[in-house]
């Protein structure tokens, strides 16, 4: 796949403090690459410096292979944008709004009209296309700060944090969306602070924590950087401390906790780290109640990383 | 764009309420405190009648003298204030005034003069009658010295007193056609008001076109949009719906207010038109240059506003008077201020000087603020988010 997006040691700071250090990425033409880290960690200044909102100190951006610039309009009109801030105008009607943003873009009348009409449709707020913004839900004014992005339908989309404040139905609709946007052939930038949705959009990861990359990949080979390949949850009464002790010392299991009758176990990957201490605890007679086994998700690679999580902050 | 810079603007109840509804709101407060101007500032020969009940002859020859006085037509051709009958009995007087066949009439005493006021008087027979009446009690003492001293030039001193009634507050020379009616400024101080406060559309402006300012303005920044033809736009929308909402109060003004505005449309329209964009350049700079949010820059320039309308005389007529006279280099700053004097000319003035004065600086204003917010908008090519 072709480089879309080159980010080249990016550095923004402000006055003392550094936003962005010395920051690479590329995104290949087709690909969802999700920018995750927690709040602060630079997603937003990164993705400003991209769209030259923003001027850098030291790096360089890449679109398309021609140096990003404020003045870079050819590339400017490729790029849709959705903010995290809803930006639409609260005098104007849903239809009104995005006709208004896509109008940035497109000149011709009759092939903006259908455009806007594709876009109000795609994000399902057909039935509110005249209604103001100030009558909408908080789900559907995201749908309606989407639609006035990707109207103009654009080569790379940026969505900065979509579904933030957003109830869980209308956030599924907006990943469904998003997906259905790369699959029609958009190359899209996805920052969140909310690992379930990058990881379930996202063919590619960057994680970012205080301005700097610290890992990325997909995410199995995310998870795969990490110790922990196994979380397994074991409800038991009354273990006693030695058979705790005899969990501890089982080949691949390297953390154990128990507390208020759960057993709590790390494991690494291996393919028998469940079977062996359900046979352990059964040996030693006692008797189980619930058992499960998780896979390691993005807040423990985060976790393992940089010492804290995701959503510390 | 322009298009939907205008819709946007029409719907924005805020800016409707202080660029229009406020303004005119003050002037009809104004009109039913104050009265109808036209009919306040006419004054028209009145029907009037003397009955001398005092014994001092002194007293009743100097009232009669100077009477006399007004009921001479001025040597301007002007109409003579008071048309004398004559009735001998005090009851006829009386039954005159109950039938409105006299305006009014002055009971002369030894030492007062009553004024006697018809069955259906209005304010002007009111005003006049007492002007005329103090002014004969207060300058008496003097004219009976002067009678005792110089009869022929007390003769000359009672007659001229009439001229310097003080219900005209300006002589014909200085001004056109019509004479000012001293509340008039409250009614320019607050058409200029709302002109004023188009400067809360620049701010709407800068948080639509600068990146750090507004939500919009991320998403107007981003995309293949040159930023002068964006700039452009949006001073022809805002500009536009400013010069609608000043055509309707200039009509309402004129026809239903009865407020005089000069005789020459094309100079209104140019007054209007560079008053609009000082303003609105007004707005795009301070909301610039200021922090905070967008709203917090609004209530600023709001509050900056009011400063420089009050300090133009809209509560307090005087106060550019009081200012001319203390630091007058406040009258000659305040925008406000320049922007109610030239429109004060334009509707007086004899001459177009004082109105071009005006006008030039208004101008000049304009074409500053202009420029400064232009190269602000258009040459900051990133934004300081």
């Amino acid at each position: 796949m072709t480089e879309i997006i080159k980010v080249d040691g990016l550095v923004k700071r402000y006055k003392e403090l550094i936003a962005v250090d010395n920051f690479t990425m590329s995104v290949k033409e087709g690909e969802i690459l999700g920018l995750l880290g927690p709040n602060g960690s630079g997603k937003s200044t990164t993705i400003n410096c991209i769209l030259s909102l923003l001027e850098y100190d030291k790096g360089s951006i890449k679109i398309m292979g021609k140096e990003m610039s404020p003045k870079a309009y050819d590339l400017k009109a490729q790029i849709g944008v959705v903010p995290q801030e809803i930006a639409v105008f609260e005098s104007l009607t849903v239809e009104e709004n995005v006709d208004f943003y896509c109008g940035l873009y497109i000149k011709d009348k009759a092939l903006r009209k259908k455009y806007v009409d594709e876009a109000i449709d795609f994000v399902a707020i057909g039935e509110f296309r005249k209604f103001r913004p100030n009558k909408l839900s908080g789900g559907l004014k995201r749908r309606l700060n989407i639609a006035c992005g990707i109207a103009h339908k654009p080569k790379i989309i940026i969505f900065d944090e979509p579904t933030v404040a957003v109830d869980p139905q209308s956030r599924n609709k907006i990943l469904e969306g998003i997906k259905e946007l790369n699959d029609n052939g958009a190359t899209i930038i996805y920052t969140s602070h909310y690992m379930e949705e990058v990881e379930r959009l996202a063919n590619h990861i960057v994680i970012i924590d205080k301005g700097t990359a610290i890992a990325e990949g997909t995410v199995d080979e995310l998870k795969n950087m990490i110790k922990t390949g196994e979380l397994i949850s074991i409800e038991v009464k009354g273990l006693d401390n030695k058979v705790v002790d005899k969990i501890r010392d089982l080949p691949n299991i390297f953390r154990v906790e128990y507390e208020e009758d759960i057993l709590k176990v790390e494991a690494g990957n291996g393919k028998h780290n469940v079977l062996d201490i359900v046979n352990l605890i059964q040996n030693e007679g006692y008797a189980m109640r619930k058992i499960t086994s998780e896979q390691p998700t993005l807040n423990d690679v985060f976790l393992e990383l940089t010492g804290k999580a995701l959503r510390d902050e | 764009m322009y298009k939907y810079f205008l819709r946007e603007r029409l719907r924005n109840r805020n800016f409707i309420f202080w660029c229009l509804a406020f303004p005119l709101a003050l002037m009809l407060c104004f009109h039913f405190v104050f009265g109808n101007l036209s009919t306040s500032t006419e004054v028209t020969t009145l029907n009037m009648a003397v009955i001398y009940e005092g014994t001092d002859s002194m007293y009743n020859r100097s009232f009669e003298t100077m009477v006399d006085g007004l009921t001479e037509e001025g040597s301007n051709g002007e109409e003579a204030l008071f048309k004398l009958n004559d009735y001998s009995k005090a009851e006829e007087v009386k039954e005159a005034l109950i039938n409105n066949d006299l305006d009014l009439a002055f009971k002369v005493y030894d030492d007062k003069v009553e004024v006697l006021i018809s069955k259906d008087y209005s304010d002007m027979d009111i005003a006049v009658g007492k002007a005329v009446a103090d002014t004969f009690m207060n300058n008496y003492d003097m004219m009976a010295t002067a009678f005792e001293e110089n009869p022929q030039k007390a003769m000359e001193l009672i007659s001229n007193l009439g001229e310097n009634l003080d219900f005209t507050a300006a002589k014909k020379s200085e001004f056109a056609e019509e004479t000012p009616n001293p509340y008039i400024w409250y009614y320019y101080s607050s058409f200029v008001m709302g002109i004023c406060f188009n400067a809360m559309n620049g701010v709407d402006m800068v948080a639509n076109l600068k990146a750090d300012a507004g939500y919009h303005a991320v998403r107007v920044s981003v995309s293949p949009q040159r930023k002068l033809r964006l700039i452009i736009s949006a001073y022809c929308a805002y500009l536009t719906i400013a010069l609608g909402i000043n055509v309707i109060q200039l009509l309402i003004m004129k026809f239903a207010l009865n407020v005089p505005l000069g005789g020459s449309i094309l100079k209104l329209v140019a007054f209007v038109l560079a008053c609009n964009l000082f303003a609105l350049a007004f707005g795009v700079v301070c909301g610039s240059i200021m922090k905070g949010t967008i709203d917090a820059r609004g209530n600023k320039i709001t509050a900056i506003i009011m400063t420089s309308v009050f300090l133009s005389g809209e509560m307090v007529a005087q106060l550019p008077g009081m200012l001319e006279r203390s630091v007058p280099i406040i009258n000659d700053i305040n925008p406000a201020t320049v922007m109610n004097m030239a429109l004060f000319r334009l509707a007086y003035s004899t001459g177009d000087f004082d109105f071009y004065i005006n006008m030039i600086k208004i101008v000049l204003m304009a074409v500053l603020f202009i420029t400064i917010s232009v190269l602000i908008l258009r040459r900051e090519k990133y934004a300081s988010l």
